[in-house]
């Protein structure tokens, strides 16, 4: 099986006609779907929170069979994701993704459950400290993109879980997890 | 002084006019008149009567018999003076009113005459003339062929001619012996001569556009009869009952090789897809589509794909029918494009059985694991 880094690729991978975008619409649904779960597989894998569409991201080609990708075809698959809820669109040339491979709320129960964890209710931490303290080792959160947590973060604010304010530092925010 | 300052020309005993070597008669009207410019008339004015004026390629000719009462000044029995085209200097227009309706049809012409008043000879001035034609010939195309040949200016070129071919025989004249004429007795030699062998170039050309448009009209009654032909097939296709297995299979197995005659002499698809449905759907795919699938999942066509000129020549059909058939195939799922710099390709559809809830499982059956098999024993995978 073919790998990228450690990344097990699907023997799919190799079949040329993957890497062209699909007229036909039956034949584009099935194209669509199967990549949409590798890049979040592979995203998920690799900790990869953002794609930027005139990079290049490794997985939209493929050496072995000297095919890659086009614009019209990332852009294409990534907009699926978009729409599914899985990605979002940083800019409006649609030239970076951010890539959600937990949903916001999903990040958010994994940081009620990382309270819970490792008894933090009632107490004070720093957003840098969620994501790259010792706590987060070996867990989802550990590198988390910082947007991604924010967002989280915000969500459970409004929920009234936890309070965000500002931190001794300059660009670290503290938290307050309720009880 | 009336006609004496135009120059005479020569005539015959039967009172026709003596031509200049080249010169060519175009047009005859009767019953001309010079009219003098100017009313009283200006003294040194041109003015006379003729019975007849003949134009040529060189000459507006007058001639005049005595028989009629005119003012000529000639003592002859017949008469007949001449303004050479070379004096004419203007050509105005045709004057068309309500009044000329009635009227005798009037041009005016500017004449070059010399200090003496004659014409022909050096020229000092310019006097108008208008040309009164009296009798019922055709004036406009008198007319027309007058400024014609004013323009042509026949007389210079034949100066020209003589001056360069003085000496040596010209090249133009291979066909013609030395005297100017050719073997029919028509003169070969100077602008006549040009003139006439452009005339016969135009008509064997006309000739033999007449015979290709022979040759035309035969191809489009048999492009006729095609059209017609392919027009009844399709319509005994159309009339074909839906349901495949309602109609005999006699008809049916007909039906089949009709459309695949037709296919194959590039008539397309006289059923499309939209009016017969089903019929395209069951007739098209049996035939073809066996043949496109057995070419499609060959171990080499599995790794490396179909191009429409390899479905060609496999297929023994034309490349542009190759890909019909390639694009048709794929619209049904049968295949899937592949675009890349090294061309346009076609693959057996893998997608359908390629799992989604597990992306890694490959099943032991099928023509994706067929297709594994095959691209694992390369040394592209590892």
């Amino acid at each position: 099986m073919q790998t990228l880094g450690n990344f097990k690729l699907p023997p799919f991978f190799n079949y040329p006609p993957y890497f062209t975008l699909q007229p036909v619409r039956d034949t584009r649904e099935k194209q669509v779907q199967l990549w949409k779960e590798l890049i979040l597989d592979f995203c998920k894998t690799q900790k990869i929170f953002l794609i930027g569409l005139e990079e290049d991201f490794p997985l939209f080609s493929n050496p072995a069979i000297e095919r890659s990708l086009t614009h019209e075809a990332r852009e294409a698959f990534l907009a699926a994701l978009v729409s599914e809820g899985r990605a979002e669109w940083l800019d409006k040339g649609h030239r970076k993704c951010l890539i959600l491979w937990h949903r916001i709320q999903d990040w958010a129960d994994i940081i009620i459950n990382f309270v819970k964890d490792n008894g933090l209710e009632d107490s004070v931490t720093t957003v840098e400290e969620i994501r790259t303290g010792p706590e987060s080792r070996g867990t989802d959160l550990q590198g988390v993109d910082r947007v991604i947590l924010m967002r989280a973060l915000k969500l459970l604010e409004h929920k009234g879980k936890l309070v965000i304010f500002k931190g001794t530092s300059a660009d670290d925010e503290g938290i307050k997890f309720s009880s | 002084m009336a006609g004496a300052a135009l120059p005479k020309a020569e005539l015959t005993t039967s009172g026709r006019p003596i031509l200049f070597p080249n010169e060519i008669e175009c047009s005859l009207l009767s019953n001309v008149e010079l009219e003098p410019e100017g009313s009283p008339p200006l003294s040194s004015s041109i003015h006379l009567r003729s019975s007849f004026m003949i134009l040529t390629t060189h000459r507006l000719i007058f001639v005049s018999d005595s028989s009629s009462a005119a003012a000529s000044a000639a003592a002859t029995a017949n008469a007949a003076s001449y303004v050479p085209l070379a004096s004419v200097a203007h050509i105005f227009s045709l004057k068309k009113s309500i009044k000329s309706m009635f009227a005798s049809p009037r041009l005016k012409f500017q004449l070059s005459v010399g200090s003496d008043g004659r014409v022909g000879g050096p020229a000092a001035r310019s006097l108008v003339v208008t040309l009164v034609m009296r009798g019922k010939d055709d004036v406009e195309a008198f007319v027309d062929k007058f400024r014609q040949n004013w323009g042509a200016r026949a007389w210079e070129r034949e100066k020209e001619s003589e001056s360069a071919s003085s000496g040596s025989s010209s090249i133009v004249e291979s066909s013609a012996s030395s005297s100017g004429y050719d073997s029919r007795g028509m003169r070969m030699v100077g602008v006549a001569g040009i003139l006439r062998r452009e005339q016969e170039m135009w008509e064997s050309t006309d000739k033999s556009l007449q015979d290709a448009f022979q040759d035309l009209n035969a191809l489009m009654s048999k492009a006729k009869e095609m059209v017609m032909l392919a027009e009844r097939m399709r319509s005994k296709l159309l009339s074909a009952p839906s349901q495949a297995g309602s109609s005999n299979d006699e008809e049916l197995g007909s039906k089949e090789e009709m459309q695949e005659w037709l296919l194959s002499v590039g008539i397309v698809s006289p059923v499309t897809k939209e009016s017969a449905g089903a019929l395209y759907h069951q007739q098209l795919s049996r035939q073809v589509f066996a043949r496109i699938k057995s070419l499609i999942t060959r171990p080499d066509a599995l790794q490396m794909g179909v191009s429409a000129g390899d479905a060609a020549m496999t297929l023994g059909i034309a490349p542009a029918m190759a890909k019909e058939h390639l694009l048709t195939a794929e619209s049904r799922g049968l295949l899937c494009r592949d675009v890349s710099p090294d061309g346009f390709r076609f693959y057996i559809n893998l997608f359908p059985e390629i799992p989604t809830d597990d992306i890694y499982l490959v099943k032991d059956q099928g023509i994706y694991a067929t297709w594994i098999k095959c691209a694992s024993s390369t040394s592209r995978l590892e």
